[in-house]
């Protein structure tokens, strides 16, 4: 009944705004030719898991690249990305990625894939891309320390798309005066989606108000799990002499994943301006989970809002941010104590994640940014404060 | 006591007419006849029971007494000159049930050595559809079928109820009991000595399902299928003699495995007794063709 | 353009609220097995119910019938040997005897198992892949003839249910266990489903072990921690054949999937070189004929183990102690006397029966967190008590 509901409210917020404005984004190059370059930097003085040991949120079912951030310095995240354009309209591009976890780090050519528009009157354009590529439907599904005004992703990224949704599949989207819509379709290379399939669908609008700028937008993922497990901690990512004591449970279900995002910024003056976010979403799993020689029924029900407000004035940046979970599950059959009791699932405590993020930047020039974090969570058992102190480079080359 | 040994027929009028009636291809009507097979055990020439003294036993010639002697048997069919085939419908009473029928030889209880006779069964009786005149073979298999042999003993009815033959170890059924005490007993190779030279045959190497209770399979089903000729149904019987079923084994002395052969395939003395029933046993493909145990004779 | 704003922002509060009221996190388990849970298991709910055949549904009249008989020394040929005689509550329903005695006096091959948990065997006895219910198993100690154990027999079956039948208690016993009890109700099949609900209903899950694992603190000394930890580890690999709630890896429930039925040769003897264990007791080997299969016996839960000694399926070690060196050794050597073998080359040696590195201190550690795995309740609860003696 609840995700009805919010998938009602979306729909009824893509309506409700309709109304038409011209597009910048519709006549800068798809593609240009040059080398991109970011990488993040960062200092904390904790870890949110203890070393040698798996992170896991209880009520949650994990996986993907949800790692842990590590105690002491270590690099985010470093981003190589390569375009090479046949025309401002299509040409393709390549980004490999390294990050680094448990004193080691592991390096990956992340994504490869090739884009095309075609422009056709009244400004339409119409984009296809195709390829190993990250999705572009939910700021919740990529996340790159590097780019992010955060040094940590989401916890509902990290709970919904084991941080971020990166498969092989297709895109198609139409820009249209101040609007945007989208699908992708996936074939079940991503976490999520294990070796099941995955559609999209998104759209959201831009406009701006005298000199209120405003975007709004809304997403809906379908994605089937196929013997999904958490891999993060044996096969073929293991970073440091972890123990491995994860359990062998595998989801096989559906998924549904619906989201809205809104964000309203007040340019207060020529180098300043205040803005609020808001990011609702609802994350459905029904399905089967296997452990061992045991089989139970789960049905998940997990939403996550984050509000988000910023304040700029020059090159000085702070972003503060309140993410909140509730990971509501129900295992069904007889054998839903013992998989309950043997995996994540299990909620005692009834504990709802909440992470609240505060963030100054310091924007020195566009290829370095300075930042400091001041992070208040309670995602397991206990609560946890630290810091991070680090930096962003980024580097363009043509 | 010749007459009760001897072969009845007796002629049951089934449906010719009706068949005839019906325009049919087949030629001529089936009759239903009932027949009662009689069964004898002997150890060479002696007639087993109880009391009886067998010698000549074995590869040394032992003397001895049975302690048990029983055995079932199920789907008997009689085989006409023409190749076709009648399966005989095993009547229902004490002996036999569903298809299964007992034969048991023991005429005292408590393994002979009470003074109290206990009943025997001596005669498969059924009814076939046929001319018994045109039958030239009789073929029957040794044991409990393998959807009985699993079930509730203790809830079975007779003649599965019989617990001297249950073989709960194997979750089965004791196809057949020949347990004979030699005079002077079995030397074992540790020296002691046992006082009989058991048979058992039935059913090894069976796993379970623990989910459904049931025994899901056997390695080793162990039903020797046993085809004899026949000349004269009316006036025959079949014979079983023990003397050849342990033709080629010594009972005064035990290799070892359990005394006498319990079916275990690495049993020393259960090579041979399976030959003579034209069964191989542990890969071991039944060395001398054919079973040497059964045969059919004439009554005098 | 100022009511599109005014709608969007409305929304959002919208979201708000819908997200505010609603339940919160919680993760619950419907296990939908709440009617069998009326019966007086003895099982927490972080256990799963072991399997029940269909054609015996647990009830508590057939638990109490079954408890009067598990005690009746009647229940044999001769009158002189109950199921309790080799199955002692105060042992955990084992015995302190190498291997047992049957009621002629005939020498078992075996050592009394403890029947504590065997509601959760998938396989029953030491060695056994085609014994899969309680029921099945009651037959051999009752009818059984190599060895005789209560010595039921053919000749002697009658008077043994005439002595039953006649006792006024049974007959109140068998008609409020049995719907529509009559004369004829007193028969073994009744009997055997009788006495499988009363072993099926004695079930432990009541130890220290239990009480620590429940989140309760200071139940295990500072000893039975670092045994627990050693237990654990996977230098010691105790807990690949004893693992799971029940300590052993052959272990049955309805919430499975798949039941395995696991066999292991732990190296115990090896007399001829060539892995043979002493005739007497081969283990399953004597069930499936093959060549592998020697010396494979069921691992036995460790519930209680501190209480069940003797130990090994032929009762030839004395001590938790002595089994812990073996298995420290990777298998037992001996190097005289007519099993004369050094188990620890058998070729069939389980792979994780290879040997570890084990301190003296080590030892009692170990041995301190298996006493925490005795649950003393169970030992003297008059639930599973002797009847008669009330």
């Amino acid at each position: 009944m609840k995700a009805v509901c919010l998938r009602l409210l979306a729909t009824g917020l893509i309506i409700s705004s309709a109304s038409a404005h011209e597009m910048e984004e519709a006549n800068i190059p798809l593609v240009e030719t040059g080398l991109d370059v970011y990488l993040s930097y960062s200092y904390r003085n904790k870890s949110y898991a203890e070393q040698d040991s798996e992170w896991q949120i209880p009520g949650a079912l994990m996986g993907g690249e949800a790692f842990p951030v590590d105690e002491d310095a270590g690099l985010d995240n470093a981003v190589v990305d390569y375009q090479y354009a046949f025309s401002p309209d299509n040409g393709v591009q390549l980004t490999g990625e390294a990050h680094s976890g448990h004193g080691e780090t592991s390096f990956s050519f992340a994504h490869y894939w090739y884009k095309h528009q075609w422009r056709t009157a009244n400004s339409t354009v119409w984009r296809i891309e195709a390829g190993r590529m990250a999705a572009a439907f939910s700021p919740l599904g990529n996340y790159h320390a590097s780019r992010d005004p955060f040094s940590e992703a989401t916890l509902a990224g990290d709970i919904f798309f084991g941080r971020s949704f990166v498969d092989n599949g297709l895109r198609g989207s139409v820009l249209l005066s101040n609007w945007t819509f989208g699908a992708e379709l996936w074939n079940g290379k991503s976490w999520l989606a294990q070796k099941g399939q995955a559609a999209d669908v998104f759209a959201f609008y831009r406009g701006n108000h005298g000199m209120l700028d405003y975007s709004i937008g809304a997403w809906a993922m379908y994605a089937e799990s196929e013997e999904r497990r958490d891999i993060r901690y044996f096969g073929g990512h293991t970073h440091g002499n972890v123990v491995v004591s994860s359990n062998d449970l595998k989801f096989t279900g559906d998924n549904q994943v619906y989201g809205i995002d809104a964000a309203l910024f007040w340019r207060t003056g020529e180098q300043s301006k205040l803005g609020v976010t808001l990011s609702l979403s609802e994350f459905l799993q029904d399905g089967d989970i296997v452990e061992s020689q045991r089989m139970a029924e789960l049905e998940s029900d997990h939403q996550a809002w984050i509000l988000g407000a910023q304040w700029q004035l020059a090159k000085h940046e702070l972003v503060a941010r309140y993410e909140s979970l509730q990971l509501d599950n129900t295992l069904r059959g007889s054998a839903a104590v013992v998989i309950g009791r043997d995996t994540s699932l299990d909620n005692p405590e009834g504990l709802e994640p909440e992470r609240t993020t505060l963030t100054y930047r310091y924007h020195y020039s566009p290829a370095l940014t300075l930042r400091l974090e001041w992070i208040d969570e309670s995602i397991s058992d206990s609560d946890q404060q630290r810091w991070v102190a680090g930096f962003v480079l980024r580097g363009m080359f043509e | 006591m010749h007459m009760a040994n001897r072969l009845k027929t007796s002629l049951t009028l089934a449906f010719p007419l009706l068949l005839a009636a019906c325009g049919g291809s087949s030629g001529g009507g089936t009759t239903v006849n009932d027949i009662e097979i009689p069964v004898v055990a002997r150890a060479n020439d002696t007639v087993i029971d109880c009391d009886a003294q067998l010698t000549g036993l074995g590869t040394d010639f032992a003397s001895g007494e049975i302690r048990g002697f029983a055995l079932y048997v199920h789907d008997v069919v009689l085989l006409a000159s023409d190749g076709s085939e009648m399966p005989l419908t095993l009547a229902e009473n004490d002996w036999q049930s569903e298809g299964v029928a007992l034969l048991d030889f023991q005429n005292k209880l408590d393994t002979c050595a009470s003074d109290t006779d206990k009943p025997t069964n001596k005669v498969l009786q059924g009814s076939v559809a046929g001319n018994l005149s045109d039958v030239s073979g009789i073929r029957f298999r040794i044991g409990v079928p393998a959807a009985m042999n699993h079930g509730d003993t203790a809830a079975a009815n007779t003649p599965l109820n019989r617990s001297d033959l249950f073989w709960s170890w194997q979750t089965g059924y004791k196809f057949m009991r020949f347990d004979v005490a030699p005079q002077g007993g079995v030397l074992k190779p540790d020296a002691s000595s046992a006082e009989t030279w058991n048979f058992h045959l039935g059913s090894t190497g069976c796993t379970g399902n623990p989910q459904t209770g049931e025994t899901v399979s056997c390695s080793s089903e162990n039903r020797p299928l046993i085809e004899l000729d026949v000349s004269d149904i009316a006036n025959q019987q079949l014979v079983i003699n023990y003397a050849k079923l342990i033709e080629n084994n010594a009972l005064l002395s035990d290799q070892g495995g359990a005394v006498g052969c319990m079916s275990g395939p690495t049993d020393p003395e259960c090579a041979a007794v399976f030959d003579a029933l034209g069964m191989g046993i542990a890969g071991n493909d039944d060395p001398t063709p054919g079973q040497t145990v059964f045969s059919v004779e004439t009554v005098e | 353009m100022r009511f599109h704003i005014i709608r969007v922002a409305s929304a959002a509060l919208f979201s708000f609220s819908l997200l505010a009221c609603n339940g919160g996190s919680e993760t619950r388990y419907l296990t939908g097995d709440e009617a069998a849970r009326t019966f007086s298991w003895n099982i927490p709910q972080r256990v799963p119910l072991p399997i029940v055949p269909e054609d015996n549904p647990v009830n508590e009249a057939s638990f109490q019938l079954g408890r009067h008989l598990f005690y009746d020394l009647r229940l044999s040929g001769n009158g002189s040997q109950a199921c309790a005689s080799c199955h002692k509550q105060n042992m955990a329903f084992a015995e302190s005897l190498e291997r047992s005695v049957g009621s002629t006096g005939e020498l078992h091959p075996r050592n009394a198992q403890s029947l504590v948990n065997i509601a959760f065997n998938p396989t029953l006895t030491w060695a056994n892949p085609s014994l899969v219910t309680i029921e099945q198993q009651i037959m051999i100690p009752l009818f059984g003839e190599f060895p005789v154990e209560q010595g039921i027999t053919e000749e002697n079956k009658a008077a043994v249910l005439a002595t039953i039948a006649e006792d006024s208690t049974y007959q109140e016993l068998f008609a409020a266990a049995i719907p529509g009890a009559t004369s004829e109700t007193i028969n073994f099949e009744n009997i055997v489903k009788a006495l499988a609900t009363f072993v099926r209903g004695i079930n432990s899950f009541g130890s220290d072990f239990d009480r620590f694992e429940d989140g309760e603190s200071g139940v295990l000394t500072d000893a039975a921690l670092r045994g627990r930890e050693l237990f654990f580890s996977e230098n010691l690999e105790c807990f690949h054949c004893h693992g799971g709630y029940n300590f052993t890896d052959s272990t049955a429930d309805s919430s499975q999937l798949f039941v395995d039925t696991p066999f292991h040769n732990t190296g115990l003897y090896n007399i001829d070189g060539a892995g043979a264990y002493p005739e007497i007791s081969q283990g399953i080997i004597e069930i499936t004929s093959k060549p592998s299969d020697m010396g494979r016996f069921r691992a036995p839960t460790l519930r209680n183990i501190a209480v069940t000694a003797p130990y090994m399926h032929d009762g030839s070690m004395a001590t938790l102690e002595e089994v812990i060196r073996t298995y420290a050794a990777g298998g037992r050597n001996i190097t005289n006397g007519p099993y004369a073998g050094d188990g620890r080359a058998n070729p069939f040696r389980d792979g994780f029966v290879t040997g570890f590195e084990i301190s003296d201190d080590q030892i009692q550690d170990l041995i301190a967190f298996l006493e925490s795995l005795t649950d003393y309740d169970l030992l003297s609860s008059p639930r599973f008590a002797n009847p008669w003696e009330e």
